[in-house]
């Protein structure tokens, strides 16, 4: 589905590419370590809200992306401290298993349709958080603690400038992934299943083979970020992984704008990070503000941050992957 | 050696029997009209025939192939698309894209190639982007392809609804009432329309309430009433068919013009 | 007294949150959920940021002890029993009026209802507003057994919203049935079944909506595709 754009359109487009590259790069060294930790945050939040939204795309509403992001989080924790298993290995370890238990799952449930797939999330991200709570053997309430960093030979991740090129690379990672992934017959099967599912059906499009894809692809992705997040933040309890942490990110899709697939989850994690920490001076206030602003979002900016830009910028992003809320 | 046939075919729903034993048999190329006053099921036949419901009792036979257990989405493999009733499309995409998403089954490569974007899937994403534009262009939509579907007016809804079918490479084609709505000149573009894609070698079985385009388009008609068949014939024969008029007209009235809707 | 403001209070605030935020989201369920949370936000801080985080504890308004067969039990819960038994039979006898009805029918097919003539946008105000007043009544007669805490509602409401998944959600007597299976479950399970109870519980849970997604009194939907 390619628009030739003018080319003086394609010439700006690159040029603020290519600013925002050079931004990003050398961020971590033009912020405060407070900000960079945000960041870092924000990043491997931003790909579980991708996560989300691929499924959304294809119908699944689902309020378990956090405990898929727990379920990588903890496969990485418990394999690097019960095993031993260095970081690098645990990294694809965590991704493979994630997929491989969501595509069990996945079998399951998908078949059910949108409405029960939708209440079985629910269920399923209380089950994990009570599951880890109780079995000491997952660590229990108090969680898995002492979880060691990545290492490269010698070097050890202890700054945060580390982990930012780290998550970043891994954001550009995932974003390489399903922006190949959308581009492709692929990804106009997922938006098609999204639209209008009997019109998908009626042209042959198997929808609960790509559902599952869909389903299988986020939790690999959101897997690997699971795993840097236990490895990031040293420590892990169950409750960082309930179903509210899913609703926040789901939030967070919002705030960017839920039909863009990859802009739109990066910009809602950036901002809402950034809007809670700013918040912070308020100190009491600040959840009510939060709430207002997630309020003021739902009522107001419907298509989220990217949807209000002026149509020019987000041209090519918003034709190609359009506001599409996935038809129940 | 027909192209599709299918026998007692039937659907009931809790104690309704919307269709009952149902026998048709199409041949390759046929144009084939199903017509019947309201509720007479035809659109259930429609359902039945692609799969979206599974039958109650009786086969469906395609290509010498019993599809009755496949669902939907492999029947459509299988060479059976259709449009809907009620207007089905892509709202929020453009017509070029709608047509794309027609075309998805054709490819070849599978999705391992098409996310590596290797030389082979990215040449058929072309070959198939140039098929869209050419059944576009062959149905008379092909200025409009940067146009939402949204956008459209009524009866150029309809045409994309059938060029989407079209895209996906049928054998038969089910056509669900395609003039519905549509003023004498629309309904006859589209009859022009529907013929020149039986010249391409597709089969198509109509669903329609307009006489004028079922007695110039058909080369057989199907009358269905409460779910049974009633008769068959040339469309000059059925219409004569004094069973026929009953069935539209009611049994207390006279002859009937039966060329009226 | 308090009960009764609490009531009225609740009611209010659902009014207020149904007018200025649900009327023009309702059919969007994304952004009602999004918006709902942020509500839940607002409303729980802002008790915080008034009454202070501490939990209050609140005196009963039924004291004393009966002595009953070889069993002493707080006279309150007996109250309490008696008095949700009143409440609903009141819901029960207000689902038979004219105005219940309506309600019923526009939960089943709006648009049907509303080519009756009913109000569909104030049939959802009026769910609203007695929902709320009556969480708000729940919540104030709860009060004196539980210590009021500000962040109870997120526990709370999963629990609840389990409840009507396996009940139906159009139905109130299995909204009452399962809801106090689940109390029996929750004293009782720990006995049985140790730590686990939590986790046997919600898994039993899921397969219930596995296999009837619109719960056992609820009425039968369509699995969309």
């Amino acid at each position: 589905m390619n628009l030739r754009e003018q080319p003086r359109g394609d010439y700006a487009r690159y040029g603020v590419l290519a600013g925002v590259g050079l931004l990003l790069l050398s961020l971590p060294y033009l912020v405060p370590t407070y900000f960079a930790h945000l960041l870092i945050l924000a990043g491997l939040e931003s790909i579980v809200v991708m996560g989300f939204v691929v499924q959304l795309r294809v119908g699944l509403l689902s309020f378990a992306i956090a405990t898929m992001w727990g379920i990588g989080a903890y496969i990485s924790a418990l394999a690097s401290t019960t095993l031993g298993i260095d970081f690098w290995l645990c990294l694809p370890l965590s991704a493979m298993g994630t997929a491989l238990i969501a595509f069990i799952i996945g079998l399951i449930i998908i078949r059910a349709g949108g409405v029960t797939f939708l209440m079985i999330t629910i269920v399923m991200a209380e089950i994990f958080v009570e599951a880890v709570g109780h079995l000491s053997v997952l660590g229990g309430w108090q969680g898995i603690w002492g979880i060691h960093p990545p290492t490269i030979g010698s070097f050890v991740f202890v700054s945060k400038v580390s982990y930012y090129y780290l998550t970043l690379g891994l954001v550009m990672l995932c974003a390489l992934i399903f922006y190949a992934l959308y581009r492709s017959p692929i990804g106009a099967a997922w938006t098609a299943i999204g639209r209008s599912s009997d019109l998908a059906a009626s042209v042959g499009i198997n929808l609960f083979r790509y559902r599952l894809a869909a389903y299988v692809i986020a939790a690999f992705t959101v897997g690997l970020s699971g795993s840097v997040y236990a490895h990031y933040m040293c420590f892990l309890v169950p409750q960082s992984f309930d179903i509210v942490r899913s609703i926040y990110l789901l939030i967070y899709g919002l705030v960017g704008g839920i039909g863009f697939t990859i802009a739109g989850p990066i910009i809602g994690s950036v901002t809402m990070n950034l809007i809670t920490e700013v918040l912070r001076v308020g100190d009491k206030y600040q959840p009510i503000f939060l709430g207002g602003v997630i309020v003021l979002v739902a009522l107001l900016f419907r298509n989220g941050i990217l949807g209000a830009l002026p149509r020019y910028i987000t041209h090519g992003l918003w034709r190609r992957w359009g506001r599409s809320n996935a038809n129940f | 050696m027909p192209i599709f046939e299918c026998h007692e075919l039937s659907k009931d729903f809790g104690g309704l029997k919307a269709v009952s034993d149902l026998d048709l048999e199409i041949n390759p190329k046929e144009i084939r009209g199903i017509i019947g006053p309201n509720g007479a099921g035809k659109t259930t036949v429609f359902n039945l025939i692609s799969g979206v419901y599974p039958p109650s009792r009786g086969t469906v036979v395609f290509k010498e192939e019993d599809i009755t257990k496949l669902p939907v989405h492999v029947r459509a493999q299988r060479g059976i698309t259709r449009t809907f009733q009620v207007t089905n499309l892509f709202m929020d995409s453009t017509v070029y894209e709608n047509v794309c998403v027609g075309c998805h089954q054709n490819y070849k490569s599978g999705s391992v190639r098409q996310f590596l974007h290797t030389p082979l899937a990215r040449a058929e994403q072309k070959t198939e982007r140039e098929r869209a534009l050419e059944i576009l262009t062959f149905m008379g939509l092909g200025s409009l392809k940067e146009e939402l579907a949204r956008s459209l007016p009524y009866g150029y809804q309809r045409t994309l609804g059938i060029c989407v079918a079209l895209a996906a490479s049928p054998t038969l084609l089910l056509l669900d009432e395609p003039v519905a709505g549509m003023n004498p000149e629309e309904t006859a573009v589209t009859v022009e329309l529907v013929r020149k894609i039986r010249d391409r070698g597709i089969t198509i079985l109509i669903v329609e309430h307009d006489m004028w385009a079922i007695k110039t388009l058909c080369d057989k008609v199907s009358v269905l009433e409460s779910g049974r068949k009633i008769a068959e014939g040339t469309p000059d024969e059925i219409m004569s068919n004094r069973r026929v008029i009953e069935a539209y007209l009611g049994k207390d009235e006279e002859g009937g013009d039966a060329t009226r809707s | 007294m308090a009960v009764v403001a609490a009531g009225i209070g609740l009611g209010l605030l659902g009014a207020l949150s149904w007018k200025l935020v649900f009327k023009p989201l309702y059919r969007d369920m994304l952004m009602t959920i999004a918006a709902t949370t942020g509500i839940g936000l607002i409303m729980v801080q802002g008790i915080i940021v008034t009454v202070g985080e501490r939990d209050i504890i609140v005196p009963t308004i039924f004291p004393g002890l009966l002595h009953v067969g070889g069993v002493t039990v707080a006279v309150e819960k007996i109250a309490l029993i008696i008095i949700t038994l009143l409440i609903m039979l009141a819901i029960y006898l207000f689902l038979g009026t004219k105005t219940g009805k309506a309600l019923e029918a526009t939960t089943i097919d709006e648009d049907a209802a509303a080519l009756q003539g009913i109000n569909s946008e104030r049939m959802f105000l009026l769910a609203t507003v007695v929902g709320s007043a009556l969480a708000g009544v729940a919540g104030a007669l709860i009060v004196p057994t539980l210590t009021a805490q500000a962040g109870m509602g997120w526990t709370l409401t999963l629990i609840f919203l389990c409840i009507v998944m396996v009940a139906g959600h159009g139905s109130i007597k299995g909204a009452i049935i399962v809801g106090l299976l689940f109390g029996l479950v929750e004293s009782f399970g720990y006995y049985y079944v140790g730590t686990l109870d939590s986790i046997i519980l919600f898994a039993v849970v899921a397969v219930i909506i596995y296999i009837r997604p619109w719960g056992i009194w609820g009425v039968e939907f369509k699995r969309t595709a």
